[in-house]
């Protein structure tokens, strides 16, 4: 074949490769693979209580299940307009949460203080649940976004912030004795207003008052500081144990303050207001565990 | 050697081996004959060894000879000649010739091979005492050579068909052709690897870290680790791209010979040699991003652009030789604070001693300020970063300096002695970070390495590495430590076509006053070749990386995560098997496929809790299997190419049963290749299903890689034209969680070669 036939074919193919290309790409729908998110969720906080001092921000946040495993199982709003300096300028500030279809678990308002990272446990309202003094009671109500243009806007929620105003403090030592499990995760202590059902996430929510899983692990002491709300009966003050799964459907609950006329018994602590209650000490023994 | 022959033929080589050439004396050299230029070293190596210089013929002669190209009959400059059986060997010069001097008598076989053309073997040389024998070879060009010679797999020179290990090896050629902006995006359609922004993964050996930091592959350049010493990353941008001559992967396990951090193997660049007759590249590219698809994401009206030059020249004068880069590159990003402003400066030095013997530095310094985030401000503005991170970013300076003694004591024994240092200096950090509080990160080596055939069937490697390192800031605390290590390895002929190699490697590394550890990492492996076009191979090893003093001792606040040390963090350790095929199946076609798993035992990860406390954790026990396809074909006279690769691996976190983080289970690539005359055109196919698993953000929206890059190429004399337009579809992907991966983006380039 001569060398001009080839080079004809060969310029015939190439532009026949050419032309079927910019045709297929002209008609066919091209996948532009991730865009902006219509469907979202909105609403209206409800603020109530006075504002803590050391707030850092309030955000709305969803997670498709209760409780989440991870705090980076929540889809976070921006944060709410409320406040300027150390007063409350708008009561009811408005969130919104552009979020894919789906069923939400939970939509709940966090409050985080300054200088600390985002707590779970620092929920100050739930949608769907309310509060008989600063106890959430009743289920979160799950949102359903159906389509991609979805918009759920009255999503209200209604957040005590005395729930994490804490104007008064408990501190004490907690002793650990016996070699710390090799599958230890994180370690915290809880102030809680009643003794959590065993293996229920939503009680140690509920109940709580105040909850720093900060305890160094692996060490034989650490001196804990909790700051709680002076209004607040704490019936229950435990070290909370969790493996490297992170779970928190897995809380274990490893010591407790006890009562110092039955020591089998927890400890009940009141807090007088502006004031500091000492040696709340609790023996962790792993031993027993 | 029949097979031998028949390789030969089937690549058309031309070859003579003439006695009737006008026979002139060669200059006799001994290692003691002088010209070395420290006399420690002398002492040194007198004592080393003494007993192995007996082994050193006292009465050689020499190999010289002519490479040219078949077709064009130029002489070829760069072609690599090895002495099959020796440990002898040269490169031609720009008039396509070579010289190799102490040749004990007796007959051999050459191994002639360069990236670009078939290798061949030249049976039958003579070596006679006191003459020089001269070789005429004629190479034939291919877009295909499947028997490269490469370093890294067994640390000395080797054809890749007698490799028991999984190599990869791409060509500055074809470097230049991706038109890649960095090393690391030269690598992006390799079987097995996978990038995720700057981290590199062999096999799903690694996920993501924000940092590239603990990487579980070791960087090296010319076969000298560059890890920082802080946070064990690699800087990818250490090097200009045109020092480049190649870049070999070697695929599993690594740590027989490489140590910690190779465990999931090893990527070696291999810079340029300098040139005998003087060689001037300047490369330049200036490219721009398109507007994002979706017009709400646009953020600025400003026009984004980057542009990089590079410029080198190489030359040998007498016996030294000296090759000099420097490169620019800068860009305003393609979302808000990615700018990078970024200069490259290198050379490299080579001196011949009489008596065969070569002392190469080397010395790179990279100055690199780039904007940085940790995610973006939303899904609906993706090209956004939150307001906290707008000041954010990394000033990094970074030297590397190596010198290197290769001493070849005779034709069956040589040594190398290698220095080098490396200073990572990040002048400062992510907002949270305080420049003062950081000290550069400093490492050290040293490296006895010995080469002896002790039997003409047995190739014995070893020696033994130092390492010292010193790194330290508030958030991690302040480190000394270093790592001593020796090893052994055999490569054992036991038939012309099947050869095994039986290696181990000890590392004994310690933090002082912290901690120590000691671990042998061994290997085996096998090499068969039934026939000349099919090579079968296996390997077995173990592999360990200790864990970083980053990893275990970070404590640190940013973007709403807190870092917590975990001062019990473990090396984490693996055991890697891996079989392979790779099947000539015409001149111009070609396919390997290799099966692999690979066992993790306390794997290192970072775990993130429900408080967004982060801490790395050594709790997987984690199984990586999978298998690897790649293949190559040409048409029409090499105008038609196709360049197929796919990879699929199952990384199973098997102790949660669940998958590992960023890995996707399937990825490859398909190019197309057009050639005419001095145009190509090349069109490429990207793919990477979607990322299973993710740590930070597992509720958002993940999508698969579909990326379509066209590069073209136009060759007039010394100049090449170069336009690209990558990410062709605007296809928006995140690879990790909130962090949109580059939009469309378009470039032109020249480059100047002479």
């Amino acid at each position: 074949m001569k060398s001009g036939m080839k080079r004809k074919i060969l310029l015939t193919t190439l532009l026949s490769i050419l032309s079927i290309s910019i045709v297929i790409l002209i008609t066919c729908q091209i996948d532009h693979g991730l865009g902006p998110l219509h469907s979202k969720i909105s609403g209206r906080v409800y603020l109530q209580g006075n504002l803590p001092p050391h707030t850092d921000e309030i955000r709305v946040a969803a997670a498709l299940t209760f409780p989440p495993r991870n705090i980076n199982e929540l889809l976070f709003s921006d944060m709410l307009q409320f406040k300027s300096g150390s007063k409350i300028t708008n009561p009811s500030p408005e969130w919104e949460i552009y979020l894919p279809e789906g069923t939400y678990g939970v939509v709940a308002a966090i409050w985080k203080e300054d200088n600390q990272s985002w707590n779970i446990s620092d929920v100050v309202g739930v949608f769907g649940v309310t509060f008989i003094g600063n106890v959430l009671t009743g289920l979160p109500q799950p949102v359903t976004i159906r389509n991609e243009h979805d918009v759920l806007d009255t999503i209200n929620i209604a957040a005590n912030l005395n729930r994490v105003n804490r104007d008064a403090k408990i501190e004490g030592k907690i002793t650990f004795l016996g070699k710390w499990p090799e599958n230890t995760g994180i370690t915290g202590v809880g102030a809680f207003f009643d003794i959590p059902e065993k293996n229920d996430p939503f009680d140690y929510f509920y109940k709580n008052a105040a909850l720093d899983y900060g305890v160094t692990t692996f060490i034989k002491e650490y001196d804990y500081m909790l700051r709680v709300n002076s209004s607040d009966t704490l019936k229950y003050i435990a070290v909370l144990w969790i493996d490297t799964s992170f779970d928190l459907n897995q809380i274990h609950d490893i010591g407790f303050f006890p009562d110092p006329e039955n020591p089998d018994n927890p400890g009940m602590v009141v807090v007088p207001a502006g004031s500091s209650v000492n040696d709340i000490n609790i023996t962790v023994d792993f031993s027993k565990m | 050697m029949k097979s031998n022959e028949l390789f030969r033929r089937k690549h058309r080589c031309i070859n003579e081996t003439t006695d009737d050439r006008p026979k002139r004396q060669t200059i006799k050299h001994s290692p003691a004959s002088g010209g070395i230029p420290d006399k420690n070293v002398i002492i040194l190596l007198i004592a080393l060894c003494a007993a192995c210089s007996i082994l050193q013929a006292s009465n050689t002669g020499s190999i010289s000879g002519l490479v040219m190209d078949s077709e064009s009959n130029s002489p070829l400059f760069g072609v690599n000649v090895m002495i099959k059986n020796t440990l002898l060997g040269s490169s031609t010069d720009n008039d396509g010739r070579f010289f190799i001097e102490g040749v004990p008598p007796g007959k051999y076989v050459l191994n002639v091979s360069r990236i670009g053309y078939h290798t061949v073997l030249v049976e039958n040389v003579q070596s006679l005492p006191g003459q020089e024998t001269a070789v005429q070879v004629r190479l034939v060009e291919t877009p295909i050579d499947i028997n490269p010679i490469i370093v890294t797999a067994g640390k000395h020179p080797q054809a890749l068909g007698s490799a028991n290990q999984d190599v990869e090896v791409i060509g500055s050629q074809r470097i230049s052709e991706m038109q890649a902006r960095r090393v690391d995006e030269s690598m992006l359609t390799m079987p097995g690897v996978y990038m995720i922004e700057k981290n590199i993964s062999i096999r799903g050996s690694s996920g993501y870290t924000l940092l590239n930091l603990g990487t579980r592959v070791l960087f090296m350049i010319d076969g000298v680790p560059v890890l920082t010493a802080d946070l064990k990353s690699i800087t990818w941008d250490m090097l200009p791209l045109l020092d480049i001559e190649r870049i070999e992967v070697v695929k599993g396990a690594g740590s027989a010979l490489y140590g910690s951090a190779a465990m999931g193997g090893v990527v070696n660049v291999i810079t340029q040699t300098p040139s005998p007759q003087g060689r001037f590249q300047f490369r330049t590219q200036a490219g721009m991003y398109d507007d994002p698809y979706y017009k709400e994401w646009k953020w600025t009206d400003k026009r984004l652009h980057y542009e990089r030059a590079d410029i080198s020249y190489s030359r040998q004068v007498g016996r030294l030789g000296f090759h000099l880069s420097a490169s620019r590159f800068e860009s305003t990003g393609y979302m808000e604070n990615t700018e990078v402003k970024q200069w490259n400066l290198s050379g490299k030095f080579n001196y011949q001693f009489k008596n065969r013997s070569t002392l190469t530095l080397y010395a790179a310094w990279l100055d690199n300020v780039e904007g940085g985030y940790l995610q973006w401000l939303n899904q609906n503005s993706p090209l956004k970063v939150p307001p906290f991170n707008r000041e954010d970013g990394l000033a990094m300076k970074t030297e590397q300096i190596y010198l290197k003694y290769h001493l070849p004591l005779s034709a069956k024994f040589a040594l190398a002695f290698r220095f080098s240092r490396l200073e990572s200096d990040f002048q400062n950090q992510i907002t949270a970070y305080d420049p003062s509080k950081v000290q550069p990160g400093e490492g050290s080596g040293m490296e006895i390495q010995g080469d002896w055939l002790p039997h003409p069937l047995h190739h014995l490697t070893f020696g033994t590495e130092y390492r010292w390192e010193k790194s330290g800031s508030e958030y991690f605390e302040y480190h000394k430590g270093y790592t001593l290590a020796p090893y052994l390895q055999d490569e054992w002929i036991i038939l012309s076509n099947l050869n095994a190699t039986l290696g181990a490697r000890l590392d004994h590394y310690e933090l002082i006053d912290e901690s120590s550890d000691t671990r042998l990492s061994p290997k085996f492996g096998l090499n068969y070749r039934p026939s000349t076009r099919t090579t079968l191979r296996s390997s077995i090893g173990s592999g360990f990386r200790a864990a970083t003093v980053f990893e275990k001792n970070l404590k640190a606040d940013y973007a709403g995560f807190n870092a917590i040390p975990n001062p019990n963090l473990r090396a984490e350790h693996s055991w890697a098997f891996d079989l392979g095929c790779r099947q000539s199946l015409t001149d111009n076609a070609f396919f390997d496929v290799t099966v692999f798993q690979t066992d993790y035992w306390d794997m290192i990860e970072p775990v993130i809790n429900f408080l967004g406390t982060i801490q790395f954790q050594n709790y997987i026990r984690a199984r990586i299997r999978g298998l690897e396809f790649s293949g190559e074909s040409w048409w029409w006279h090499r105008r038609l190419g196709l360049n197929l690769n796919f990879s699929w691996i199952d990384p199973m976190d098997i102790e949660h049963n669940v998958t590992l983080p960023y890995r996707p289970r399937f990825f490859g690539s398909v190019i197309g290749i057009f050639n005419l005359g001095p145009a190509s055109l090349q069109a490429e196919y990207r793919y990477a299903s979607r990322i299973d698993q993710v740590q930070i953000n597992p509720l958002d929206e993940r999508v698969p890689l579909k990326l379509l890059n066209f590069r073209a190429e136009v060759k007039w004399r010394m100049l090449t034209l170069q336009l690209a337009l990558n990410n062709a579809l605007n296809y928006n992907y995140t690879q990790v969680e909130r962090r949109m991966a580059e939009i469309r983006h378009g470039s032109v380039g020249l480059l100047v070669d002479f």
